[in-house]
């Protein structure tokens, strides 16, 4: 199975928001849409799921047209959305009817997630405590992280072959963005091919294998992160050492982007340079207490290009 | 997975948008309001009747004059029906003189004198007879109880009058009922224009009667469709449910849904109405379905006309004037992106509703009195924004042909298609809209841009 996107052109009038993207997801595993707010990343999953129409371009899956009502797609969208109203289980057994899971199949797997997700509570008001009269609680009476969880439970009930995840963790307190990110994990495990758009680059970093960096409707950077990071080198220089080492960095005119009590982040042009600034150190016997050289982090690579194509 | 058509998953959302709508509060409320109020009506319309008919009337005893003998003759010993609560006394002109004075004085025993006056017009052969009444105001008799004396001795007199001349019962109930009459107008060029009686009280009352619950059934309908569909926009559900379903499996099912919900409220409102009637009749020693102050409006022979083709007829047309209403609220509902702006979103729906009510009240109107009203009447139930509030009332009581019927179904057929053809064309790109409400000029832009085949899917 294959996803892929090819030359997909989406305008509002005169205004171009996603200008001739092509990715391709061969194999399962997580894909990464980034970019800044309005760079098209939203528009394009839309596009995906049959939401927007585009204007030219293919969407296909295993080579032929994707039709969104033939695949069986978990979405978990960018603009959160529940029925205010309705209560939880009524909400999740509806969607799964939708995407046609037998009413009783839908019912365990609920109670499966209701509790991996630690919200039983919500679904399952009155059971099993001496409150029998506790009515079952509608979508807002829960806070925005639960809702949050009710929507992945929905986007996951059916279990599907494409999972599209915009923004998972935005809004998240640090246990349930950690509980949301082993629920991702095992989603890879399944193999599902996976589309994510976060702003958040270590959660990227985590576990997407390629990406592709928008940039007002324009790929900036794609490919293979690991690729990516290679290409960039091993350029950023982390130095620790007993003593002033100002003098020694002003004569070797390097770029200081970072200077602590505690270390040096110094970026270097090459490998090179750093070994030649290392050597420097000790031969003038200045006590070096760290060293290392690591490639740019993502976060150093979407500012870099996403700042040099605004400029 | 087998999901092939646009209409995928109608089914699921009508059950879901059934099953909430009846689980919410409001809903809940409303209907158990309704029901209550129906059930109760018959029985207390006819209870409030018999505790205004149990107030002792002021007026026990009546002194009569009549100036002419025939009209004396009338009276004597010939008191029916209500007059029989009264104690008549027949005067002579001497004493209806001196009975008037202790009226005026506040003596004698006398509550109220009625004086009949023979008429006569100088110019013709015709006369009239005059009932006049004379009470003491500072008395305890009260006006409507004079009122309600002058009332049935007219009545009686009517029939008394009749029956001297030698007419039989039969012939006189025949001759006091409502008649059917045709008027025909020949015009100069010898073309004969046929104009149509006046409605009757209980077929007006019929006519009206439809007409307020279908207005009141089309309202509730396109109002509850739109704010399904608004909800959904709102909350932002809508982006989760279009991994799933098309936007017109979403509108149609929201619209059968409501249509079922409506149509169930008036089967429930009928049926509690029913209740009342049997509760009416089991209760009260009357023995009578209907409270008597009804019985003169509401009378199952207006319906006497009504076969199986006009009830099917009838049926078809109220049935796709919803269909038509709830399509056009639908694409109102979804013009819109907050419930907020529901009411904005809702006002072309809400004008062309108004328009097809008011066209039919004012054919209703008219058609009290008698007259040719063939122009406006064939505009009013050939529109198709009209035709569902008027004509399967007037089909049912026969005020118009099945063949005007059927043509008029037609129409409507024929414009419902037109709407969902147009709907379906442009309703994906108008619930996709999120921001200011969208005017009908921008829908009318989409669509044709939609039928260059502009957009690509």
């Amino acid at each position: 199975m294959s996803l892929e996107v090819r030359e997909l052109v989406k305008k509002y009038g005169e205004k171009t928001v996603v200008d001739h993207l092509n990715f391709k997801m061969d194999k399962p595993g997580v894909y990464a849409l980034l970019g800044t707010n309005g760079a098209g990343k939203t528009t394009t999953i839309r596009m995906i799921l049959g939401m927007l129409y585009h204007d030219s371009g293919e969407i296909l899956w295993n080579g032929g047209n994707l039709d969104p009502m033939k695949l069986n797609i978990g979405y978990l969208a960018e603009e959160r959305g529940l029925y205010p109203k309705y209560t939880l289980m009524d909400q999740l057994l509806y969607f799964a009817a939708l995407k046609n899971v037998p009413k009783e199949e839908a019912k365990k797997r609920i109670r499966y997630w209701a509790e991996r997700l630690q919200v039983e509570e919500y679904l399952y008001a009155g059971e099993n405590t001496k409150k029998k009269k506790e009515k079952p609680k509608t979508a807002d009476q829960l806070s925005k992280g639960n809702q949050q969880k009710i929507q992945l439970m929905a986007a996951l009930l059916s279990e599907p072959e494409l999972l599209v995840l915009d923004e998972p963790l935005s809004g998240l307190d640090p246990v349930n963005s950690d509980l949301f990110k082993t629920i991702i994990r095992e989603q890879m495990e399944r193999d599902v091919y996976l589309i994510m758009s976060s702003h958040q680059m270590a959660t990227i970093e985590e576990f997407c294998s390629d990406i592709t960096i928008l940039n007002r409707g324009r790929a900036v950077l794609q490919g293979n992160l690991n690729e990516i990071k290679k290409s960039y080198g091993r350029v950023n220089m982390i130095l620790k050492c007993d003593g002033d080492i100002d003098a020694y960095v002003e004569k070797h005119q390097l770029n200081v982007t970072l200077k602590t009590p505690e270390d040096y982040h110094i970026k270097v042009n090459s490998e090179k340079e750093a070994m030649d600034f290392l050597a420097e150190l000790v031969k003038h016997q200045v006590p070096v207490v760290h060293f290392e050289l690591r490639e740019p982090s993502l976060h150093e690579i979407f500012v870099e290009k996403v700042g040099q194509n605004n400029e | 997975m087998n999901k092939k058509n646009d209409l995928y998953g109608w089914e699921k959302v009508c059950r879901y948008s059934v099953v909430q709508t009846m689980k919410s509060r409001t809903m809940k409320v409303v209907l158990a309001v309704i029901f209550i109020l129906l059930f109760f009506s018959m029985p207390a319309v006819t209870l409030f009747n018999q505790k205004g008919g149990k107030t002792e009337s002021t007026v026990h005893k009546v002194s009569v004059y009549a100036d002419r003998k025939a009209l004396q003759d009338c009276f004597e010993q010939k008191f029916t029906g209500d007059l029989k609560k009264y104690t008549f006394t027949i005067l002579t002109g001497e004493e209806m003189e001196k009975t008037l004075q202790q009226l005026k004085k506040g003596s004698g025993d006398c509550d109220v004198l009625v004086e009949i006056r023979a008429e006569e017009q100088e110019d013709s052969k015709h006369y009239g007879v005059e009932l006049l009444t004379h009470y003491n105001e500072k008395s305890k008799v009260k006006k409507k109880d004079v009122t309600t004396l002058a009332q049935a001795m007219t009545d009686n007199l009517k029939g008394q009058l009749l029956s001297v001349g030698g007419m039989e019962k039969e012939e006189l109930q025949e001759l006091l009922a409502d008649t059917a009459y045709e008027i025909k107008t020949v015009n100069a060029n010898g073309k004969i224009k046929e104009d149509q009686e006046g409605l009757g009280d209980s077929s007006y009352v019929f006519v009206y009667a439809y007409l307020m619950v279908t207005c009141f059934a089309a309202l509730i309908a396109g109002s509850k469709v739109a704010e399904l569909i608004v909800t959904e926009k709102t909350s932002k559900v809508i982006e989760y449910l279009l991994t799933s379903v098309r936007p017109l499996a979403l509108l149609v099912g929201k619209v059968a849904g409501t249509m079922l919900i409506v149509f169930m409220m008036l089967i429930g409102a009928a049926m509690a109405l029913a209740g009342s009637m049997l509760a009416n009749y089991l209760i009260f020693d009357t023995k009578k379905f209907l409270p008597e102050a009804l019985e003169k409006f509401i009378h199952g022979q207006v319906l006497q006309n009504a076969g199986f083709a006009e009830i099917v007829t009838a049926v078809a047309i109220f049935f796709l004037g919803m269909l038509f209403y709830c399509i056009l609220a639908g694409l109102a509902g979804a013009t819109v992106s907050k419930i907020e702006e529901l009411a904005e979103g809702m006002k072309i729906f809400s004008f062309i509703l108004l328009i097809g009510v008011y066209l039919a009240l004012a054919l209703l109107t008219m058609s009290v009195s008698s007259g040719n009203f063939s122009v406006f009447s064939t505009i009013v139930y050939d529109c198709p924004l009209s035709s569902m509030f008027i004509v399967p009332a007037y089909v049912l009581i026969g005020r118009i042909t099945l063949k005007k019927a059927v043509i008029s179904l037609g129409i409507l057929a024929a414009f419902t298609g037109l709407a969902v053809y147009f709907v379906t064309k442009v309703f994906e790109h108008v619930l996709y809209h999120n921001g200011s409400t969208m005017k009908f000029k921008e829908i009318l832009a989409i669509y044709q841009t939609k039928k260059k085949g502009e957009i690509v899917k």
